[in-house]
């Protein structure tokens, strides 16, 4: 069989089963506050949320690849291009963009045009230290993760916090070079 | 749409125009999301029981917020107050919104009068999940039953909602019925709905000047107008009546007009 080419973004995302983005809202919303009640600290919850995206990500990243039939990327400059053009759409149906490389090419920034998480939210003011979004970090390292990459991303700008959009900064901080032969008995 | 252009920003969530609702994400985001909420949840539990209340919970606050805009939204601000009203206001409108689909079945119970259920062969938060069986009777429908609930009570009926794994001949996997079982004060006969008429202040000068015996009149017909449409127990009037009004109208004096003084006064007792 001749292999199949990438498909774009809108086109899986035309493909897949979708559901109303005001539930998915709206139960992210219901997440965030029964950690909130639970954890009590801020800090807490953002790292719950974080550590809640990873297991996430860590599955996500399987249908990903059996989805979107892309290539092995080249180098972390595609990479983040595939997550910013086809994994947001596929999985929340928005685009977001790359940009802010540094020199080396291993630090970059992805701006969300759009984010269905924050769909009716305001932050009272005991939560300004709350990262909303933070799952979405999570998912991204996560997923990264189980294709050798180890990553560090955190939130540069985020419009709960009065930005003007909401920018992920992804940092490579190196690629696990992958391990042969893997062990039978785990 | 790519490259419409940075969103607008705006310093009050209220200022934002409310979306129409059309967007969508892919089910496995939103099914990953609500695996997230199962587990973080199994790990603050220790039975059953509990793991079901918290996802009810959960649920909760995603049904008092959806009765609110869908009421906004789609209805005008218009609520229903008449029990079957909110029952198919929930089986069909709300289905619709949050699972894309009417749910399957609203039936009323056989063997109690006060119960109703709500069936569906595939709920969509059960999709992707199987039950291990040592948890028993476990449903991650508890969620919705959460969201069921949650619009009642807003809604003003407050109700028990549970869910239940309901094997099905010739079906390898169960259906899911959410069952509702409405609070006493729901069951009596009627809803029991608080209106409450924002009439403008028109009783002060009865029978002397102020107002004229026409725009009382009409008031008093909006007022019995909405009492038999709405079906209501109970109807609470801004401002005391005069009495006059009220020997003039005496079968009004037979059913249950409180004004606020009376409300105070029963709730001091």
């Amino acid at each position: 069989m001749a292999p199949v080419a990438p498909r774009s973004g809108d086109a899986i995302f035309a493909n897949v089963e979708r559901v109303n983005a005001e539930l998915f809202t709206l139960t992210y919303g219901a997440i965030v506050r029964q950690l909130l009640t639970d954890l009590e600290e801020v800090e807490e919850v953002n790292k719950q949320l974080d550590q809640m995206g990873y297991n996430i990500g860590i599955r996500l990243i399987d249908e990903f690849l059996a989805k979107s039939n892309v290539a092995r990327c080249v180098d972390f400059k595609d990479t983040a291009e595939v997550i910013a053009k086809v994994g947001f759409k596929m999985f929340l149906g928005v685009t977001a963009s790359v940009s802010n490389w540094d020199a080396d090419g291993t630090c970059c920034s992805i701006v969300l045009e759009d984010n269905p998480l924050v769909d009716f939210v305001e932050l009272p003011d005991t939560c300004q230290g709350l990262y909303y979004c933070n799952v979405l970090s999570g998912v991204i390292r996560g997923a990264l993760e189980m294709v050798s990459m180890k990553t560090e991303v955190t939130w540069v700008r985020d419009m709960l916090r009065g930005d003007d959009a909401f920018e992920l900064q992804v940092k490579l901080l190196k690629q696990v070079p992958e391990e042969y032969p893997y062990k039978d008995d785990e | 749409m790519i490259g419409v252009g940075k969103i607008k920003q705006y310093s009050n969530v209220l200022d934002k125009p409310l979306s129409k609702g059309k967007q969508e994400v892919s089910l496995s985001a939103f099914a990953f999301l609500f695996s997230e909420l199962v587990q973080y949840n199994q790990t603050q539990v220790d039975n059953i029981a509990e793991l079901e209340r918290r996802l009810e919970d959960a649920g909760y606050a995603v049904g008092a917020r959806v009765l609110e805009l869908l009421c906004h939204r789609d209805k005008g601000n218009r609520r229903e107050t008449r029990l079957l009203g909110i029952l198919s206001f929930v089986h069909s409108t709300v289905w619709k919104v949050l699972f894309g689909k009417v749910a399957d079945s609203l039936e009323k119970g056989t063997e109690h009068e006060d119960e109703y259920m709500i069936s569906e062969k595939e709920l969509l938060v059960n999709r992707f999940i199987s039950i291990p069986k040592d948890m028993g009777t476990f449903n991650c429908g508890a969620f919705v039953a959460g969201i069921v609930r949650g619009v009642l009570d807003s809604a003003g009926f407050p109700a028990v909602v549970t869910a239940h794994f309901v094997p099905m001949e010739g079906q390898q996997r169960p259906r899911t019925t959410i069952l509702i079982k409405f609070a006493e004060e729901v069951n009596r006969g009627r809803g029991l709905v608080g209106f409450v008429p924002q009439f403008p202040d028109t009783t002060k000068g009865v029978g002397t000047t102020g107002a004229s015996l026409e725009s009382l009149d009409k008031m008093f017909s909006t007022l019995i107008m909405h009492f038999f449409l709405n079906k209501a127990d109970v109807i609470l009037l801004k401002h005391p009546l005069p009495l006059l009004f009220l020997i003039n109208l005496p079968f009004l004096l037979s059913s249950q007009i409180y004004t606020w003084a009376h409300l105070v006064h029963l709730n001091m007792e």
